[in-house]
């Protein structure tokens, strides 16, 4: 597969104070280029019933977003006004076309369709000839058999509809621009920074790939390289500078992390250094 | 068994609960194969190459096994052509569009906050969606009344009092985002002005996203919805299901026992800081609106299902967002309890079990930037 790239700045859609990509092109290209993962929220509908795999769309947290922001290589985009303002801007000659666009790529989605089944069909009357001809001379019914037998071979191939039969099936577009037309960059909106933004950015920075960490009672899972391959080293915390840090939240997050192979860190930033420092903790008990 | 005039506070003599009391259905459910729990596969991310695998294989129904995964990397070609492989498969596997048939099931985007169904069936219609009594829009009213006169018979011309309604199946908008995501609803917006009805432009994933989510739904709330159906359970939102909460009906007992019993309680009787015996009511929703409150009643995949009368829940879950709200107080806590059925662990000898069941219980559902994670809550 040829990496795919996508033109900078892209848009990120906020959708209720949330940061959302809808395009599978930019979900590659920010885990490949830039790094990040965000969460798959989203069904994957050739198999919907299951949570271990999720699709389209991709919720990035408010750090993700902001640092892409930061980057100068993506912007925020309100999708709801867009949309409210896209739809009724829509012209009726960008509504045929877009549904002329849609039309087509449904035909195509229902051909292959077709020529899947009609593969399956054809594998089918090839094992049922092949087991009738098999077990034939020595049965009364070898006549009949080969007969039944040749007929489905025969049939598989007159059966096939011819293409132009097929019905185009409706689509439900990932995406919505187009036919809304995407808009301009703009630097106005900046995700909010949370507290710990400072230790995310530090870590993001030395090459690490960053997820939400609820699962583990932490801030961000800290992977060495995409998760994807890689198992998660770290459960990082973001603290402020000052802050009293409790003992006991210290034994609990080393053992936590060292019970499952991970460690505990906590980070934050000297502000009248500019520097972010971290610490691991491991639980060392005989 | 003992007679029933044992104390009231006091929940060992009474007789056991009725099914429809216990929120896990002891003797109508059948029990549902349950995850092994040592490995739980949500915990990582996934290597999509299984995912591939999955939807290949014609027979294969069951889940994938978990991916091996490295250490760390080290630069080698051969770790790189395995990312690269997990890539592409992940590419594809997201790459797949949402097809329907033509002619299939429909809805319209209600231009707030749900969508309407045209042509309501399929195997969802059973648990998802409500049907609604809409009066007969004038363009549609005008067309009959023209078509009246084609019949035979004379008909008299009705009374102009009674207008005229049809049933229409309206879908909340988790329930018309979570059919969009799965592929099993083509949804359109609302048609441009000429257009006849569900011929809009259809609604894409993306704007489907943007017209559900906002103040009626979140996307905390919408991410533990969408969970618990992939999982397969019925979904009732807990404000429109409250009359199927099982209340609590004490054993009668002989009213001056009753008395006595109280009385020996109030005299001998330890007092617990907290007692969950004096309350066993069902209380509203909270009204203040950062409270925590039953956000869903869940129930498990029975065949007899009728969402017109569904019966006592099997889970009550309250979803919490784990950026912006702190554990709940213990006010909060007893509000957000207060929701759920009293349930007294009648019966139940073993001290331990006794404490599983308790007499109350809630599942905490706690989701941080689409990773949802649940706990269960228990007074006892």
């Amino acid at each position: 597969m040829a990496d795919i790239t996508v033109a900078e700045p892209f848009p990120i859609f906020a959708v209720a104070n949330k940061y959302i990509l809808y395009d599978i092109n930019t979900v590659t290209y920010i885990r490949r280029v830039h790094h990040i993962c965000g969460v798959l929220i989203g069904n994957i509908p050739q198999a919907a019933q299951q949570n271990v795999f999720s699709g389209i769309p991709l919720e990035l947290i408010p750090e993700e977003a902001r640092l892409l922001v930061e980057r100068g290589s993506a912007y925020i985009v309100d999708d709801v006004a867009s949309h409210r303002r896209g739809l009724t801007d829509l012209s009726a000659a960008e509504r045929i076309a877009f549904v002329s666009v849609l039309e087509k790529q449904g035909l195509e989605a229902a051909l292959a369709q077709k020529r899947k089944a009609d593969k399956k069909r054809e594998k089918h009357f090839e094992k049922a000839g092949g087991k009738a001809r098999k077990r034939g001379p020595d049965r009364e019914d070898t006549e009949l058999e080969s007969a039944s037998a040749s007929y489905a071979v025969s049939r598989a191939a007159s059966v096939v509809p011819n293409d132009s039969d097929v019905q185009p099936l409706c689509i439900t577009p990932t995406t919505s621009y187009p036919p809304l037309s995407a808009p301009k960059p703009t630097t106005a909106l900046l995700p909010p920074a949370s507290p710990s933004y400072d230790l995310f950015a530090h870590l993001h920075s030395k090459d690490y790939f960053l997820s939400p960490g609820l699962r583990f009672g932490c801030q961000y899972l800290a992977y060495p390289g995409d998760p994807l391959r890689f198992h998660s080293h770290f459960l990082a915390n973001g603290v402020a500078w000052d802050q009293e840090i409790s003992l006991l939240n210290i034994v609990a997050g080393g053992r936590l992390g060292t019970g499952v192979k991970k460690g505990y860190l906590v980070g934050g930033k000297d502000d009248s250094r500019d520097e972010v420092r971290v610490f691991c903790f491991e639980w060392a008990a005989m | 068994m003992p007679p029933p005039s044992s104390e009231a506070g006091d929940d060992d003599g009474s007789p056991p609960p009725s099914p429809a009391l216990s929120p896990r259905g002891t003797s109508s459910t059948p029990s549902l194969p349950a995850p092994s729990a040592d490995v739980d596969l949500t915990d990582e991310v996934q290597d999509f190459r299984f995912l591939t695998s999955l939807i290949d294989s014609e027979t294969a129904q069951k889940l994938p096994s978990r991916g091996t995964k490295d250490f760390e990397p080290h630069g080698t070609r051969a770790q790189d052509a395995a990312l690269a492989a997990s890539r592409a498969a992940m590419h594809a596997a997201l790459s797949l569009a949402r097809v329907h048939p033509r002619g299939g099931q429909r809805a319209e985007w209600d231009g707030k906050d749900g969508a309407w169904v045209d042509k309501p069936g399929g195997f969802w219609v059973r648990s998802v969606g409500r049907v609604v009594r809409v009066p007969i829009a004038d363009s549609d009213s005008d067309s009959d009344s023209e078509d009246q006169p084609s019949d035979t018979m004379p008909t008299k011309p009705k009374s102009p009092r009674k207008p005229k309604t049809e049933a229409r199946t309206h879908l909340h908008p988790e329930e018309a985002l979570w059919l969009l995501e799965r592929g099993s609803l083509d949804i359109h917006w609302p048609p441009a002005p000429g257009e006849a009805p569900f011929t809009g432009l259809p609604m894409s994933l993306q704007g489907g996203y943007a017209a559900f989510l906002g103040e009626v739904l979140s996307l905390e709330v919408f991410t533990v919805y969408q969970y618990l159906k992939r999982a397969g359970y019925t979904v009732l939102r807990a404000g429109e299901n409250e009359g199927s909460v099982p209340v609590y009906k004490a054993a009668a007992g002989n009213p001056l026992s009753v008395l006595f019993a109280r009385l020996w309680t109030a005299l001998f009787a330890p007092q617990p800081a907290h007692d969950p015996t004096t309350n066993t009511s069902i209380g509203p929703a909270p009204t203040d609106p950062t409270a925590p409150r039953v956000t869903y009643h869940v129930y498990k995949p029975l065949p007899g299902f009728k969402k017109t009368s569904p019966g006592p829940p099997d889970f009550y879950v309250s979803v919490i967002n784990a950026r912006e709200s702190c554990f709940p107080s213990e006010r909060q806590l007893d509000g957000l309890l207060a929701q759920t059925p009293y349930h007294p662990p009648t019966g139940v000898t073993n001290l331990y079990l006794r404490l599983k069941k308790g007499y109350r219980d809630v599942v905490l559902a706690v989701v941080d930037q689409g990773v949802a994670w649940s706990m269960a809550i228990w007074t006892s």
